[in-house]
């Protein structure tokens, strides 16, 4: 587990300063035989078959699974995008819903307005929730130069490259202080080297998180390098597999992990049991 | 970037009627070697050659034609005679009223029509029901030949400016509305940043105004510069079917008259002001939507 130390709130500030550091502890996912269907053209389907599942305060989980096993399904749920069937389901003891502010919310394509600026998208995450505006200025134009990019506050979304814009969108899901992440594959729309480039960053402005993350994606390696647990989903209907506890020491480092036996040994082992879903795909 | 691209196209052809000899000569090689910025600004000076050229060589036929008699001047008009009309109407006692009224009719048609046609599509989106229920409708009068109703325009409203702004918000009212209910759904169909304004928290009313709205500005833009365009239609077809006084009066008078030279100059500048009209529309658009160029020519604009 990661040392989360004394500097609870200091740590928070470097992560996400301007935010008001809150006083209630940082809450969690219980599920418990959570199923989802859907109506689609071919009639009814069961997306997700009984997903029990408990993440405690701070922890990061990565899910891993086949394309199209309902790892987004189920992260929509928890984010009260989707309405499951049956089961029970809380997020800091109460039932999801969508556009909360205790949980930020990354999906794959950065989702930026192509007619506001960097730093006047990054404030759109705070716009809903009333803080004025001269403070939203401020605190997007700081969460911007977490992700590195303050020199580009102004610029628009075709002036950025694909990295940038990824950069800035996880910049807005941060700025408005969130207790839980949900990351839906946050890098996939990168080539590999930037993914690579955006995990160890990512990985670095988790580092002083207090926060609960939860993340789904389709690269291993990722979910070893920013994950506490990871969850192997079986093909649809998806039930958990496999959970693997990954115990590699933090501070992480995602260029000097890579070579490690140790996450060579978790990779096979995620590896091994992921290959027999996709196999029969 | 299309500019461009047509630059490049018609650059041989035009080269060869200026009989301009390198270019044939140099062949494909060494014109791709040419540092970008100087063949661009060489393209924009082929492509206004190209324009001037194609212009003379219409208008000068047309001059030709009808100097030695082979075309009637008097059905046709002469450019000569055209011009020396276009510039006597400036002394005219009545281009004043006239140039007013219709251009009273046009704007405040164009106004009513897009603040209306826009409203209405707004509504129509954020309530399903009213789209559901009106759109089909909306097509249907459409569809109505409006000129065919001028008449009776004519009767409901007199022979004032009014029949011609309900005219042109007859006709344009109807192009705003639809264009604009196809840019907000449009905008609608964008399922990331409708899932982005849910999680975000948005109410129904901000993510209208925050997502769908700023997302169908260029198109609303465009339809603008059509509205414009209708509106002058409408309303000299509308002084034309009958009024006190207007360009299309005038037009109309000429006809009557065989004054075709009077009658072509009057439509010229027609066109002028037109364009005018146009370029003023297009410059606001270039320094509201900066966004929306740079999307379209992409980081090369940089």
């Amino acid at each position: 587990m990661k040392d989360r130390g004394d500097s609870r709130s200091e740590d928070r500030q470097v992560l996400l300063a301007g935010a008001s550091p809150r006083a209630q502890a940082p809450g969690t996912i219980e599920a418990k035989d959570v199923c989802l269907d859907l109506l689609t053209p071919e009639g009814m389907l069961r997306i997700l078959d009984g997903i029990t599942l408990s993440v405690r305060p701070g922890e990061y989980v990565g899910v891993v699974g086949p394309s199209g096993s309902g790892k987004t399904m189920f992260l929509n749920t928890i984010a009260g995008l989707e309405q499951r069937s049956s089961g029970l389901l809380t997020v800091f003891g109460e039932e999801p819903r969508p556009g909360t502010r205790t949980v930020g919310y990354a999906m794959a394509r950065d989702g930026l307005l192509p007619w506001r600026t960097a730093v006047e998208n990054i404030a759109l995450s705070l716009e809903a929730c009333g803080v004025p505006k001269a403070e939203r200025r401020e605190r997007a134009l700081d969460a911007l130069d977490r992700v590195g990019l303050r020199t580009f506050a102004d610029s628009y979304r075709s002036q950025l490259s694909q990295g940038m814009r990824q950069r800035v969108a996880l910049a807005r899901t941060l700025v408005a202080n969130p207790q839980l992440l949900l990351l839906d594959e946050p890098f996939a729309a990168l080539d590999a080297h930037t993914r690579i480039l955006m995990q160890e960053r990512l990985c670095q402005l988790l580092e002083p998180y207090e926060g609960t993350m939860f993340l789904v994606t389709h690269d291993i390696p990722e979910a070893i390098l920013l994950c506490d647990r990871v969850l192997v989903f079986s093909r649809r209907p998806a039930t958990i597999k496999k959970e693997f506890e990954i115990d590699l020491p933090r501070p992480r480092s995602a260029l000097h992990l890579r070579s490690t036996e140790q996450f060579q040994w978790w990779q096979a082992r995620i590896w091994e049991e992921l290959a027999e879903e996709v196999q029969d795909q | 970037m299309a500019g461009q691209g047509a630059v490049e196209g018609v650059a041989p052809t035009v080269m060869g009627v200026d009989g301009t000899p390198p270019v044939a000569g140099r062949g494909q090689g060494s014109g791709a070697a040419q540092p970008a910025g100087r063949s661009k600004s060489g393209g924009v000076l082929v492509v206004w050659a190209t324009r001037i050229v194609f212009l003379v060589l219409v208008v000068g036929s047309w001059q030709v034609l009808t100097a030695n008699g082979t075309i009637n001047p008097a059905f046709s008009g002469e450019p000569s005679q055209i011009w020396s009309s276009f510039i006597q109407l400036f002394g005219t006692s009545t281009l004043a009223s006239d140039l007013q009224t219709t251009m009273y009719e046009t704007l405040a048609g164009f106004a009513i029509s897009v603040v209306l046609g826009i409203v209405v599509a707004y509504w129509m989106v954020r309530i399903p029901f009213l789209d559901r229920t009106f759109s089909p409708l909306a097509t249907a009068a459409n569809a109505v030949p409006r000129i065919a109703l001028m008449p009776v325009f004519i009767i409901w409203f007199g022979l004032g400016p009014d029949s011609k702004i309900f005219n042109v918000v007859s006709f344009v009212f109807f192009l705003v509305l639809i264009n604009s209910l196809g840019a907000f759904q449009q905008a609608q169909a964008d399922r990331d940043l409708l899932l982005l304004a849910r999680v975000l928290g948005f109410s129904e009313q901000q993510r209208m105004r925050k997502f769908i709205l700023p997302a169908a500005v260029p198109v609303l833009f465009g339809t603008m510069e059509l509205a414009l365009i209708y509106s002058f239609t409408g309303a000299i077809i509308g002084e034309m079917l009958g009024g006190y006084n207007g360009l299309g009066v005038t037009i109309e008078t000429d006809a009557n008259a065989l004054n075709t030279n009077g009658y072509f100059a009057v439509v010229l500048l027609v066109v002028i002001i037109t364009l005018l009209l146009v370029q003023i529309l297009r410059f606001i658009r270039r320094r509201l939507l900066r966004w929306s160029t740079l999307e379209t020519r992409g980081l090369q604009a940089m």
